[in-house]
């Protein structure tokens, strides 16, 4: 299935464009989708918000076809 | 005898108001770490009237935090942050009365810096801290707003016990490891600096106003003008926060 994903502020985009379709296994989790990222150090992931269609998602949320999600680093400087 | 002629402009707004401006100057506010952060929202609260502000920062003002820090300037270079901004503040408004600590803030003298605050203002640079705040917070029962900024990016969110989520809630991970983006190494500009502060400035503001949250928590990236909204669920597996919500049951 196909999901729709925009990398917003702070998170490096690596490979792929800011904005940027995904392919991704059905019945795969917020999780599984942000593994597949290689460029996002796996430590960094508990870092990540995830946004879905508008409503804040967790890592555990299944994803469906045609979801769109908004990435965001949570930043540490102050 | 406060003067309230100083505040004509912001009781004139109605959230705020007369009653509002007096409960801002019998409020107690902690603000934790008084660099970018920390010196933008203490200028902001001590403007606003806020009655009491205590600093607490263990770090002396260098040159480079001279492009963000707003309330140092080249004399206070080598000086204690935490000090050198309360004499700032003193004289800008002298209605406020600020207390600085120049210490490392920990478990240790959590409770002996910032008890009885009505609220505290996360203006540290790592998330360690940020997770100490949030766990005696939840102890002690006092509101807190995490704020977090790097590069042009940053955010905000009143984080209030038993009410709202928790950090741990939304980050289950205390700390993110070598590699990830800080000011040390992805730079930070001050408008983004001024811009958080100025969020959650307002957001504590509302909140000694209304003692009301919506747990909404903000992103905003200035550079690429991106703003998010969006609610954070408190959520029952949440090891920090768990016992907590039970007990208010």
């Amino acid at each position: 299935m196909k999901i729709n994903v925009e990398f917003v502020g702070a998170i490096n985009p690596g490979p792929y464009k800011k904005k940027q379709s995904f392919e991704v296994k059905d019945k795969a989790t917020v999780k599984v989708f942000l593994e597949t990222l290689e460029h996002i150090d796996k430590g960094h992931l508990s870092f990540v918000q995830v946004v879905c269609n508008g409503t804040r998602a967790s890592h555990t949320q299944l994803l469906k076809e045609g979801d769109r999600l908004e990435l965001m680093l949570m930043v540490g400087g102050g | 005898m406060v003067d309230l002629a100083r505040y004509e402009k912001q009781i004139l707004f109605k959230p705020i108001g007369r009653n509002g401006q007096i409960r801002l100057g019998q409020s107690k506010v902690g603000i934790i770490g008084v660099g970018a952060l920390g010196s933008n929202l203490a200028n902001i609260l001590c403007r606003a009237g806020v009655g009491r502000i205590i600093l607490a920062d263990q770090d002396r003002v260098e040159l480079s935090n001279l492009q963000r820090q707003m309330l140092f300037t080249e004399r206070d270079i080598g000086h204690p942050k935490a000090i050198r901004a309360a004499r700032r503040l003193t004289k800008i408004n002298s209605d406020v009365a600020v207390e600085a600590f120049f210490e490392k803030v920990s478990q240790e003298n959590f409770v002996e810096l910032f008890k009885d605050s009505d609220l505290l203002f996360d203006a540290s640079d790592n998330f360690p801290t940020r997770f100490l705040i949030n766990d005696m917070s939840l102890k002690l029962g006092i509101p807190w707003v995490f704020s977090g900024v790097t590069a042009s990016s940053g955010q905000s969110m009143l984080i209030v016990p038993t009410k709202t989520a928790c950090l741990g809630c939304f980050i289950p991970d205390e700390d993110p490891g070598e590699n990830f983006p800080t000011v040390n190494n992805s730079g930070i500009i001050a408008s983004i600096v001024a811009s958080i502060a100025s969020i959650s400035a307002a957001a504590g503001i509302k909140y000694l106003m209304e003692k009301t949250a919506d747990s909404n928590l903000v992103y905003f990236d200035v550079w690429q003008q991106e703003f998010f909204k969006t609610k954070i669920e408190a959520s029952l597996n949440c090891l920090r926060c768990r016992s907590e919500k039970l007990r208010s049951k």
